[in-house]
Parts: C-alpha cells; sequence; structure tokens
C-alpha cells in the first residue's frame, strides 16, 4: 500500500478572479489582475487595495440556516470544494466521498466571526456573545464545513502554517494517499481576511502595498491581500484510472523545511533546503524543472531571498526557468494563496500555459530571472514546483508531474 | 405580547407555523435540536434582556415552560 502515486483529478477555485475555476483560469492565462480599490465600509485603513471576490452574494449560494453556522472563510471552502468534488466527477458518488479525506489550510480561520463578537462585546457593550459564535468562529470550521456538506467522513481537519497552509494541507493529503490511509483526499486551502482587526493588523507590519502588486520589479512595494479558497481532489492513480477519472497531473514530491530564525524575515537557506528536499523527493534533478509557480509577494526581502535560492539550487539553468507570481493578478490569499497557485501550476502543465507575473515595470537588478512578465506564454512544459514560504520560517515546495 | 415575541423566537429557530407553537408542545417535537435550544435562550435573553440560568435550562421541555420562567418579567415590545 506505501508509496501509491497520487495524481489530481478536480479542482475548484473561489478568488478574487471570480466565483470559479473557469474564471480563475481566464483571469491568469490572459493576465487580468483581480487588485482593485477595496472602497471598505471602514475608517482609518491605511490599505486601498484587495482582490476580494467580485459579485459575491452568500446567499444565492446558501440558506439562512446553512449562514447561520459558516463563516465567510468556510463558506468559500465549501465553494470551491463542491467544485473540486464535481470537477473530479464525484459529485454524485457517496461511497467515495464518505472514505476521503478533507484537509484544508487557513491561515487566519474564522476572523469575520471572532470580529464581529468582539465588536459587539468590546464596542457596542452587548452583554453576551450569539452560541454560534464557538462553532462558526473556530479555527477548524472550514473542514466541518466541508466534510458536512459533501459527506465526507474519513479523516478531516484543519491545519495553519500561516501563507504555506494550503502547500501544507496538500502534501497532508497527498502523504495520506502514497501511505494508504485514503485513496481520495479533499485538500486545499481557505481564507477571508477583510476584516477591520486584521486589515489594521496587515496595516502595522508595513509590508502592504497601496500602488499594487508588482512582484520581482525594481519598484515592487508590496503585498496586496485577497482572500478565496482553492481545493484539489486528490487520488491514487489506481483508484483514478480504475473509475476513469481524467487526471490533469501527478504530484511527485516535496519539500518542508523550517528556518528556526526570524518569525518574519524568510532565510535563503531555508528556502534553498525546501527546494533541493522537493527535488530529491521527486527524485528530479534540477534541470527536469520547467516552470516555478514562486511564492512571490512582492515584498523586497521575499522577491531577492525567493530569486537568490532559486540561482543557488539551480544554478546555469535558473536562466531557462520560468518563474510566475499569480500573486500579481489573484492577490495574496494568506493559506489560501498556496493552494490556488498550486491549482494554477497544475494547469499550467495541463494547458501547456505559463500563467505571467502582471503588473510588471522593470526588474529589480537583484530579480535576475524569467518572470515572463505580463503575457502568458505558451510552452510545453513537464515538470513545474509551487513555492510558499511562510511567516515564521515555514517553508513547503510541492513538485508537480504533467500526466502522461 | 410576550407570548408573541415567543413565537416569534421560535418559529425563526424551528422554522414552524405559528399554529406548531401551543404551550403543551415540547421544543423537541418542533424540530429544536441542543444547539438551536441554545440559540433560542439567546434570543430570549436578548428580547427580554434578561439572563437566563443555566440551572433553569432542564426545566424548559415544552413551549408553556418557557412561558411560564417569563412570568413577571416587564417587556416593552417597542424596546
Amino acid at each position: 500500500m506505501k508509496n501509491r502515486k497520487v495524481v489530481v483529478t478536480g479542482l475548484g477555485a473561489i478568488s478574487g478572479l471570480g466565483m470559479n475555476l473557469d474564471h480563475f483560469w481566464n483571469g491568469l492565462k490572459t493576465g487580468r489582475t483581480a487588485i482593485k480599490a477595496l472602497n471598505l465600509p471602514i475608517e482609518n485603513i491605511k490599505m486601498s487595495l484587495g482582490a476580494t471576490v467580485p459579485d459575491y452574494d452568500e446567499k444565492e449560494n446558501f440558506t439562512v440556516d446553512e449562514l447561520s453556522i459558516l463563516d465567510r472563510y468556510s463558506q468559500l471552502a465549501v465553494i470551491a470544494a463542491k467544485e473540486a468534488v464535481y470537477d473530479a466527477g464525484l459529485s454524485e458518488n457517496k461511497c467515495i466521498l464518505r472514505d476521503a479525506a478533507a484537509i484544508i489550510g487557513s491561515g487566519c480561520g474564522g476572523k469575520h466571526t471572532d470580529e464581529a463578537t468582539y465588536d459587539q462585546l468590546y464596542k457596542q457593550q452587548r452583554k453576551r456573545a450569539h452560541p454560534l459564535t464557538i462553532p462558526k468562529g473556530m479555527p477548524s470550521a472550514a473542514a466541518s464545513s466541508v466534510s458536512t456538506h459533501l459527506g465526507i467522513k474519513g479523516p478531516a481537519f484543519v491545519l495553519a502554517s500561516a501563507c504555506a497552509s494550503g502547500s501544507h494541507a496538500i502534501i497532508q493529503g497527498m502523504m495520506m494517499i502514497q501511505s494508504g490511509i485514503v485513496d481520495v483526499a479533499v485538500v486545499g486551502a481557505s481564507d477571508a481576511p477583510f476584516t477591520y482587526g486584521l486589515l489594521k493588523s496587515w496595516d502595522a507590519l508595513r509590508v502592504v502595498s497601496n500602488d499594487t502588486c508588482r512582484p520581482f520589479c525594481a519598484d515592487r512595494s508590496g503585498l496586496v491581500l485577497g482572500e478565496g479558497a482553492g481545493i484539489l481532489v486528490l487520488e491514487s492513480e489506481s483508484h483514478a484510472k480504475e473509475r476513469g477519472a481524467r487526471i490533469y497531473t501527478e504530484i511527485v514530491g516535496c519539500g518542508m523545511t523550517s528556518d528556526a530564525g526570524h518569525i518574519t524575515r524568510p532565510d535563503v537557506l531555508g528556502v534553498m533546503r525546501a527546494l533541493e528536499i522537493a527535488l530529491h523527493h521527486a527524485n528530479l534533478s534540477p534541470s527536469d524543472i520547467d516552470y516555478i509557480n514562486a511564492h512571490g509577494t512582492a515584498t523586497i526581502i521575499n522577491d531577492a531571498t525567493e530569486t537568490e535560492a532559486i540561482n543557488r539550487v539551480f544554478g546555469k539553468h535558473a536562466n531557462k526557468l520560468a518563474v510566475t507570481s499569480t500573486k500579481s493578478m489573484h492577490g495574496h490569499a494568506l493559506g489560501a494563496s498556496s493552494a490556488l497557485e498550486l491549482i494554477a501550476t497544475t494547469l499550467a502543465l495541463h494547458h501547456g500555459i505559463i500563467p505571467p507575473t502582471v503588473n510588471f515595470t522593470v526588474a529589480d537588478e537583484v530579480c535576475d530571472l524569467d518572470y515572463v512578465p505580463n503575457k502568458a506564454r505558451k510552452k510545453n512544459i513537464n515538470v513545474a514546483l509551487s513555492n510558499a514560504f511562510a511567516f515564521g520560517g515555514l517553508n513547503a515546495v510541492i513538485a508537480m508531474k504533467k500526466y502522461s | 405580547m410576550i407570548t408573541k415575541k415567543v413565537t416569534e423566537i421560535i418559529i425563526n429557530i424551528a422554522r414552524c407555523k405559528a399554529e406548531d407553537v401551543k404551550p403543551e408542545i415540547e421544543l423537541s417535537a418542533l424540530g429544536l435540536t441542543s444547539l438551536d435550544t441554545i440559540t433560542m435562550l439567546f434570543e430570549l435573553e436578548e428580547a427580554f434582556d434578561i439572563d437566563i440560568p443555566n440551572e433553569v435550562i432542564p426545566s424548559i421541555v415544552t413551549v408553556g415552560d418557557i412561558l411560564d420562567n417569563l412570568k413577571g418579567i416587564s417587556y416593552n415590545e417597542s424596546a
């Protein structure tokens, strides 16, 4: 049962680029950015830009009763999970879903619920909290919600590693399938960070841009927050073949490290080790890699560190890599970003189209790779990596192959 | 007035009809789960600006039990 091949058979995405996977991929391949003026009814926020889900009406997606227990981040997780399961052709297969796992990552959990309650208690001096505050806002709520809405009765939990949460959740699902614990895993991440307290807190970190997100550029000025959920259906190859599923890609390895250092400053050695371990785990050499979906936050320190790590690990081959940051289009959706980015990587391999780094002006002198500026590139690629390097020095790299 | 407000709260949580909310009927018969019941107690506390102690909860089985517990409180509908 060990070391079974793991393939991707379903995808679901809700993001600033739109309500579903088609909107997401069309946005990426046409180089459309979802970053726009926030226009939130909140005073005293420096942050002026974000990639919020456009035209989202929760009542169009859930009943009043369902909404009573669904924080916004759980709503997004359920919508993306339903789409991924439908995409995998499993919506009606209750037996397969029953035995599946649901591993969801999140960087911030049910903040809408928590903050609304705190506002009522601290600011409005209300006497009592609503009794559904805990089950609705708890960090694990998204896993419970996905499990309940899809009838998943296997292992289910939420894990958190800040901006790498999605990657770690996907890796956890991959390992469960490899080891034979489950045949199918619904994995990914969700985050909905547009709340007063979180926006003020991100303001305080002074890493947010009020220009736009320009990864790897000389005039880059920081990240732009996004929201959304990215969910993938992972499956053992034999299980997928047996039921005749369409297979997008194969996940062939991963590298996970932690810096054990500064809480926000990435350590180039920790990043390099994650890349090297992913290559080794996947039995790949640097020259096998065609494309890297970068962490690419557009902060000064991240982009320089990530570029240095890629150069040092890949040597001369670094110049042959396409390295793009799709955060320039869907924003930095915290934990959900790394899941959305693995979906972008999956579709890049599947369709032979490398999504660009948009808003690109002039490359920073310390950022000397091919960032595929502003326009997607048609290119048949076979092997790709997806990088996630989170606050707290938590690094995860996933290696993926085109399926043939 | 109190009965009307209690009925309204129960209807909103149980999604039942007004005529189903009779004093003798048990809350569970209206489809209220334990979580629904806690939500109902919250709504009652909010509506009547009262505190319902945990010790009272086991004695609240029927709609009538709620009304009995609310006897004597003052309630201004417009508040």
